[in-house]
């Protein structure tokens, strides 16, 4: 029975990490406002939140079978304290702060109305952090990590991100009213005159 | 609003239609999604299971330690970015009278 | 200082055409600078006097509600004119400066002031010369008030709060948040912006006691002498228009307020007063005071169309309703123009006028919007039938 659970955290980890990089993925490709006739821009962020809250509840399941597994003696507190466990103590650790950023970021995301835009932009933008975290703990801690069906999701993963990424720096801004703007203040600079 | 939505009836419409297409699309791609994870959870689960089965005794062993952060980072990164310009500058035509 | 000498007119004095009036003249004629202190306040909102820049606001209102304000003000002397074919403000800074320097200085003293900004229009080369020279004729103690700032020719750049954001930040675009200039604007003070008019008229105030009653329009379009009028209160646009040498041909209608202006009938227009308070009964408003008559010869559709694409042109590109709904709007009013009408474009610019109202960070669209409503009501045939590229015969 125990074995299942062990078998499931490795699993709930791969499908985290998938859906994840989705969820990246989607975030970008909204930051970029990319659309067509038959998929507006709101089908892209709503899949990127309903992702995300997926994301959530595997990992979480992830979390909580590795915990609850008698085999890895890993205690409630390794889920929250970073670098607590015995078992591979940086690479957990990295993957307890992925937990807590990704965490953060859902929950300012669902109360996005009561923080406001400023301090959720601050949190998303540790998204950037979250990920990369992920992928190196799944690396680092997993049983998995030179298994080829892990070894060939992650980089798949990676490669899927990395791609939307370089996109994302190439595309330039995608507020397509960052150059009118800049022109028009261009226009407009002071003159002092004696 | 002072539109007169009767004669452009056809147009909100049709645009009503396609947002609800996209909501039901969407809802769609989210339950195939969540079907999917759930299946690869009990796929990858069994790998994981073929691949390494549990003993008793260790939870782990084998995989080494990654060989660091370096190799995993995106590359390809390019610096330059070409803006994205949309030209707002129309000929400032000031029309007027017959002056 | 007997009313019966002194003709309290903006424009009285010597020939417009001979150059701006020295200090000395300027004095010989109206006498010394008054003095001022905070009973000018009580004067001015008595007075009834309503700002020139085109909102009509009651002058005393604002400067009580700076006199109130905690810290010391700052007057912003309002002279960009961004209105292209407004000319009035213009006018006086070459012809009188010195009224505009009284009143600048009254102002400053009325309310106690800290500094003033003069904010002059940069390719208004005339005006900037001549409130320069003018400068250099007044005293020390009043030089020492003032700075000066170009304004950038673009029409937003003439609002307040682009004016104050110039001074401080360095780019003369309009700010919607709060706080308002009054409430903080040129270096966190509360800023009190006046146009040129508006405080030529306090100068007059201070001598005479009472409003002159009168305002300068802008007279454009289908007349023989277009240019600036002084008016009395309750001129008619007929004899305002008589004034300026008569019609050259007759008018298909009049825009009344320049571009965020609306079109009237012209015969219907003739006989409106030109007053701010009559003009907001009939749902009008007379703006910075531009009248522009379009001959019946002109098209209608077609003149409309260069100018929204004018105004589509000067979006501060802030905000995307402004930006891209401007543009629509534009692009629409010159397919029918260029092409002739269709009924997509009609109906859309329906919609899109509506739907943009309101939703931009600043007044630009909105001013627009409503330029575009009046005319496809006014011109309502025009629009549904208008062909490609053809002119209404005579």
């Amino acid at each position: 029975m125990d074995i299942l659970l062990w078998y499931t955290t490795r699993g709930a980890g791969a499908v985290t990490l998938v859906l994840l990089s989705g969820s990246v993925v989607l975030g970008i490709l909204s930051v970029l406002r990319v659309q067509s006739a038959a998929w507006p821009r709101f089908l892209t962020t709503g899949l990127h939140r309903n992702l995300a809250l997926m994301t959530i509840v595997f990992l979480a399941l992830h979390v909580v079978t590795a915990v609850v597994d008698p085999f890895t003696h890993l205690g409630w507190l390794t889920a929250v304290v970073p670098f607590s466990s015995y078992y591979r103590t940086l690479w957990l650790g990295l993957g307890t702060i992925a937990f807590e950023l990704l965490l953060a970021i859902v929950a300012t995301s669902l109360v996005r109305g009561l923080i406001g835009q400023a301090a959720w932009r601050w949190v998303h933008w540790l998204t950037y952090a979250a990920w990369p975290l992920g992928v190196v703990h799944g690396l680092g801690t997993g049983t998995d990590t030179w298994s080829p069906w892990f070894f060939v999701l992650t980089v798949i993963c990676v490669g899927a991100v990395a791609t939307a990424l370089v996109y994302r720096l190439v595309a330039g801004s995608p507020d397509p009213l960052t150059g009118p703007r800049a022109e028009f203040e261009a226009a407009v600079q002071r003159r002092e005159s004696p | 609003m002072t539109a007169d939505y009767r004669t452009m009836e056809g147009i909100t419409r049709s645009r009503m239609l396609a947002r609800d297409v996209a909501l039901r699309q969407l809802n769609r791609l989210t339950t195939g999604i969540t079907l999917a994870a759930l299946a690869a959870l009990g796929v990858l689960s069994a790998i994981s299971a073929y691949t390494i089965p549990g003993t008793a005794t260790t939870s782990s062993t084998a995989a080494t330690a990654s060989t660091g952060a370096s190799s995993l980072t995106p590359s390809g990164l390019q610096s330059s970015s070409t803006p994205v310009t949309s030209s707002s500058g129309t000929p400032v035509a000031v029309s007027g009278g017959s002056r | 200082m007997s009313d019966l000498r002194l003709d309290f007119r903006l424009l009285a004095g010597r020939d417009l055409a001979t150059g701006p009036e020295g200090l000395h003249e300027h004095v010989r004629r109206l006498g010394p600078l008054p003095s001022a202190d905070r009973s000018l306040i009580d004067l001015v909102a008595g007075s009834g006097l309503t700002g020139r820049g085109g909102a009509d606001f009651p002058v005393g209102l604002k400067w009580r509600s700076i006199a109130a304000a905690p810290s010391s003000a700052v007057i912003l002397v309002n002279g960009a004119e961004g209105e292209p074919r407004s000319k009035k403000d213009r006018l006086l800074m070459t012809a009188r400066p010195h009224l505009i320097l009284d009143g600048a200085f009254l102002t400053a003293r009325a309310l106690h002031a800290k500094s003033i900004v003069l904010y002059i229009g940069e390719d208004h080369h005339a005006s900037r010369q001549s409130m320069k020279r003018a400068l250099a004729e007044r005293t020390d103690e009043e030089r020492r008030l003032v700075r000066t700032f170009d304004a950038p020719a673009r029409y937003v750049a003439g609002t307040s709060s682009a004016a104050v954001h110039l001074v401080n930040a360095g780019v003369a675009t309009p700010t919607s948040n709060p706080p308002t200039p009054h409430e903080r604007g040129v270096d966190g003070a509360p800023t009190l912006v006046q146009n040129v008019e508006t405080l030529a008229h306090v100068a007059l105030l201070a001598r005479s006691g009472r409003a002159t009653g009168t305002r300068l329009i802008t007279v454009v379009g289908g007349v023989s002498r277009p240019g600036v009028l002084e008016v009395d209160a309750g001129t008619t646009i007929g004899q305002a228009v008589a004034m300026a040498g008569g019609q050259t041909e007759p008018s298909r209608a009049v825009l009344i307020g320049g571009y965020f202006g609306s079109w009237v009938e012209a015969g219907k227009a003739m006989a409106l007063s030109i007053d701010p308070q009559a003009l907001r009964a009939h749902g009008l408003s007379l703006g910075c005071g531009v009248i522009g008559l379009l001959p019946a010869s002109r098209c209608a559709v077609c003149e409309v169309a260069g100018i929204m694409r004018y105004l589509a042109g000067e979006s501060s590109a802030q905000c995307g309703p402004c930006f891209f709904g401007l543009r629509a709007l534009a692009d629409a009013c010159g397919r029918i123009a260029d092409l002739g009408t269709n009924s997509t474009d009609l109906f859309q610019m329906q919609r899109w006028a509506a739907e943009v109202r309101g939703r931009g960070g600043c007044h630009h669209p909105d001013g627009a919007v409503m330029f575009l409503q009046s005319a496809l009501q006014t011109f309502g045939d025009e629009w549904i039938q208008h062909p490609p590229h053809v002119r209404r015969s005579a």
